[in-house]
């Protein structure tokens, strides 16, 4: 059965660019010969700062592929990456038909969003447009809030 | 309890359905300083968005792009 699944590999970045070609056009490969198989879109993140340390490395060079392809290859892509030194960092998702939806809806939902609020803008003197995300104001409630919410549960858990 | 207000959820103000671990710059507004995920009673997510929220989060840890822990140095 053919599914749709997202891939995001970290390589180790301090390879030449030969090499890192090579590991992925290995990949590539590997799904593109699969029964099925058919690489919908190539994100190259490129070499970007991790986190934290993995590996003794600071940085790594992320790749993010959407791919369709058989239930079976996931595993083998897997194995194969595991033996991999350079692949750092792996992980393959499956994505459900249910979120591929949900995607799309999101396009139509955000585009009238925006014409309600360039309706609202115009309409009203002060600009009350809903800042997207304004920061959550973790400095108002302060970590003082956080401390007692954990001190709250330490204390459950003692009874 | 504190400061009950009406709060919104952020995602159902600005139309996202779907949370994405690769959106780092989403992402890290749901985490403290020290790198732990804010609570929905401060963020005021709704639980089912919460709940995507932190799988998307776990998942942005794992391959690295956000800290499991990040203690600001005092």
């Amino acid at each position: 059965m053919t599914r749709q699944y997202e891939i995001m590999v970290i390589l180790d970045p301090s390879q030449s660019d030969e090499a890192i070609a090579k590991q992925i056009e290995k990949i590539e490969s590997m799904v593109t010969s699969s029964e099925g198989g058919e690489i919908l879109t190539t994100d190259k993140w490129g070499k970007k700062r991790l986190a934290y340390e993995i590996s003794g490395k600071q940085f790594g060079y992320y790749i993010v592929w959407e791919v369709r392809c058989n239930s079976q290859l996931p595993s083998e892509l897997d194995r194969t990456m595991r033996l991999d030194a350079n692949v750092v960092r792996h992980m393959i998702l499956h994505i459900p038909e249910r979120v591929l939806k949900l995607k799309q809806r999101e396009q139509d939902l955000k585009a009238s969003l925006e014409l309600r609020r360039k309706k609202i803008a115009e309409q009203s003197d002060e600009n009350e447009i809903v800042d997207m995300l304004g920061d959550v104001d973790v400095s108002e409630y302060g970590e003082d809030e956080l401390a007692e919410a954990e001190q709250a549960k330490a204390s459950e858990g003692e009874e | 309890m504190m400061s009950i207000r009406k709060k919104v959820d952020r995602f159902h103000e600005n139309g996202i359905l779907h949370i994405d671990y690769k959106d780092v710059k989403l992402l890290s507004r749901f985490i403290t300083e020290q790198g732990k995920i804010i609570p929905r009673r401060i963020s005021g997510t709704c639980a089912k968005n919460q709940r995507m929220l932190e799988d998307a989060i776990k998942r942005a840890r794992f391959m690295a792009l956000l800290p499991y822990v990040a203690d600001t140095p005092r």
